[in-house]
């Protein structure tokens, strides 16, 4: 059984490789119907539509922030977000405010999230204080 | 003393000059579906099988879950606590760490849920290790046979259904029949042994597992056992967990070289816990509505308990996991999947209960299949014939019914077997050492008992046991001896035994 993620790189190959759309999708139905997941087709349609940008090698970096970065930070994460992703061809950003972060910034990116907010050092302080 | 404004401040600089924040890369999914006790989780590809995962809310966490199915399409995820304070969309944090429990002798005396974090109101408990939840049994190198017993105090068990340290011996039957009774007799009996007990209550209601604790405060033996509870009102994920958890302390103590008995209360509801969990995460329902790896979740569980061979430590786990029935029906699917892992089986019966034979156990039915190796040679002299008489016995019961002329042989068999059947009578809480089992049973066997009448057996029996410890106290000293019950030995029991009867003759 292949994954919603599988099929969605499937199509995304197909779309990049074959003439016309229309022999891109009649090829992916037929792989489709080989493998009787013809009901997935919703699923991985919509998975396949959210994670476009991901399948054409754009990352997408969610970065939350306590107050509005200006454009000198943000061009400083990019340049190290191409170091922490280094297949990406591209990286989008998408900046978020959140105040209760008290300061720093924190950065999603896929399944991995790296928290360099003021509010995590505090809670990581608190622990080690309560834990001696 | 008195401590300053000044002192604190000082020593909070101090430790924040010296604290050293480190930053690393989280593992994070999102959660795409809550259900009753467990989570759908999108992303966190590279998760383990029962790794754990922590739900926050403001830096804390509030939850935490053990991944179960590892999908094409994301992560299944039994949360062990209060699913509803989790929502859509939520982060969920991968931990790295695989569901482990703290162990060590900090949790001697103490009542803990499937986590291993306390529930008796006596503090937090540092202990020095942790032991994974999930752990393969010992392979078989480091195996040796059962040969030393376990005492449980009950006469009917220690001579007829024998149980050995590392063995697996199944309580079963109905409700409200004693199962649990046995499994608290045998724990008040390791009083004065060097096993440690360990009560894991699986489902149970929380006034009888607070009822068995203060029966053990009150025998003196609650200080080295560990409660493990997953009470009724808990989720299902802790009551799936209980049982391994309580495994896993025990394992701690059999590495150490120490024997550790372990009572699952039972796993009937450890089955239902499990059937929940896999019927919530989808899973394929079979025979009965469980899933396909039923026999796989309590097979693995009781090959945990073992007797290791002098190089591996020596240490043991005996199991005694308890199975209620139906209406006595014991070919049901969890009792005979049970039953086939176990190395025997106390078999309580219902009718015994009512008509007042307490422990109610069919004899004929029980079995322990490796528990003889360990009996004490005493013992095994004075049970051979006790196993003997008492099968005789049934089978003359009911072809007595039947009949009302019966020749004098089989008229003193039938006598014989009532006093034996009386004499293997014993009251709750009240666990027998194993000496005064071989002379109350070995006065009985051999027919010393024939003068006195049944409805005094109970009397003769109590008072015997006190002129024993003050005229017979080297009889009972001896019997304990590796050579067992020699001639003179005996000899000397015998003449005991008549000396005291005399007095009960009708």
């Amino acid at each position: 059984m292949y994954s919603q993620l599988a099929y969605a790189q499937l199509l995304y190959w197909l779309s990049q490789h074959e003439f016309s759309a229309k022999i891109a999708i009649e090829k992916f139905l037929l792989f489709l119907k080989v493998n009787n997941d013809e009901n997935r087709l919703a699923g991985i349609v919509n998975f396949f539509e959210h994670n476009y940008q991901a399948l054409s090698g754009v990352a997408e970096v969610r970065v939350v922030s306590a107050s509005k970065l200006d454009k000198e930070t943000m061009t400083y994460v990019k340049k190290y977000l191409h170091q922490v992703v280094p297949d990406a061809k591209d990286i989008t950003l998408q900046s978020e405010i959140d105040s209760g972060l008290l300061g720093g910034v924190k950065i999603l990116y896929g399944d991995t999230l790296l928290d360099l907010t003021v509010k995590k050092q505090l809670t990581n302080l608190k622990n080690s204080l309560l834990n001696i | 003393m008195k401590i300053n404004k000044e002192e604190i401040l000082a020593e909070l600089k101090a430790q924040i000059d010296v604290f050293q924040n480190t930053f690393k890369q989280e593992h994070v999914g999102r959660v795409a579906e809550v259900g009753d006790g467990i989570v759908k989780i999108v992303g966190l590809d590279a998760i383990k099988m029962s790794e754990m995962v922590e739900f926050k809310k403001d830096e804390q966490v509030i939850v935490s879950g053990v991944a179960l199915n590892l999908l094409t399409d994301g992560v299944g995820v039994i949360v062990l606590g209060d699913s509803n304070l989790i929502k859509e969309g939520d982060l969920a944090y991968a931990t790295g760490k695989i569901l482990s429990v703290p162990v060590g002798n900090e949790l001697l005396g103490r009542v803990v849920n499937s986590l291993g974090e306390p529930l008796d109101g006596q503090g937090s408990i540092k202990a020095a290790a942790n032991y994974p939840v999930e752990k393969i049994a010992p392979g078989v190198i480091t195996r040796e046979s059962v040969k030393n017993p376990l005492q449980t105090g009950i006469k009917a068990i220690d001579s007829v259904i024998p149980i050995g340290r590392g063995q697996r011996e199944l309580i079963i039957g109905d409700r409200q029949t004693g199962k649990t009774a046995i499994a608290i007799d045998t724990i008040i009996n390791q009083k004065d042994t060097d096993v440690i007990p360990i009560y894991v209550a699986i489902g149970q209601k929380e006034s009888k597992v607070a009822k068995i604790i203060v029966e053990l405060k009150k025998h003196k033996v609650m200080d080295k056992t560990i409660v493990v509870l997953a009470g009724a009102s808990d989720p299902a994920a802790l009551s799936y967990i209980a049982p391994y958890a309580g495994c896993a302390m025990a394992e701690y103590f059999m590495d150490q070289g120490k024997d550790v008995l372990i009572i699952y209360d039972d796993l009937s509801k450890h089955a239902w816990a499990y059937r929940e969990i896999s019927l919530l995460l989808r899973r394929p329902p079979g025979r009965e509505a469980y899933p396909g790896d039923i026999f796989y979740l309590h097979s693995r569980l009781l090959e945990r308990s073992a007797k290791l061979s002098a190089d591996f430590g020596g240490g043991s786990i005996t199991a005694l996991p308890i199975i209620e029935t139906q209406a006595g029906d014991v070919s049901a699917y969890i009792p005979t999947n049970v039953i086939s892992i176990t190395d025997g089986q106390i078999y309580l019966e219902a009718d015994l209960f009512y008509q007042g034979v307490r422990p109610a156990l069919n004899v004929g039915l029980s079995v322990s299949r490796v528990g003889s190796a360990a009996q004490i040679k005493a013992m095994k002299k004075v049970a051979g014939k006790l196993r003997i008489d008492l099968a005789q016995f049934r089978e003359l019961e009911a072809f007595a019914q039947f009949s009302s002329d019966l020749d004098a042989e089989t008229k003193k068999r039938l006598e014989l077997g009532k006093r034996l059947s009386e004499l293997l009578k014993q009251d709750q809480y009240e666990p027998m050492p194993v000496t005064e089992q071989v002379a109350v049973l070995y006065a009985a066997v051999n027919g010393l008992l024939n003068e006195v009448p049944l409805e005094k057996i109970k009397l003769w029996e109590k008072g015997f046991i006190n002129y024993l410890k003050i005229h017979g106290q080297q009889i009972l000293i001896d019997l304990i001896e590796p050579n067992g019950l020699t001639p003179e030995l005996e000899a000397k029991l015998k003449q005991t035994v008549i000396e005291y009867s005399q007095s009960f003759k009708s």
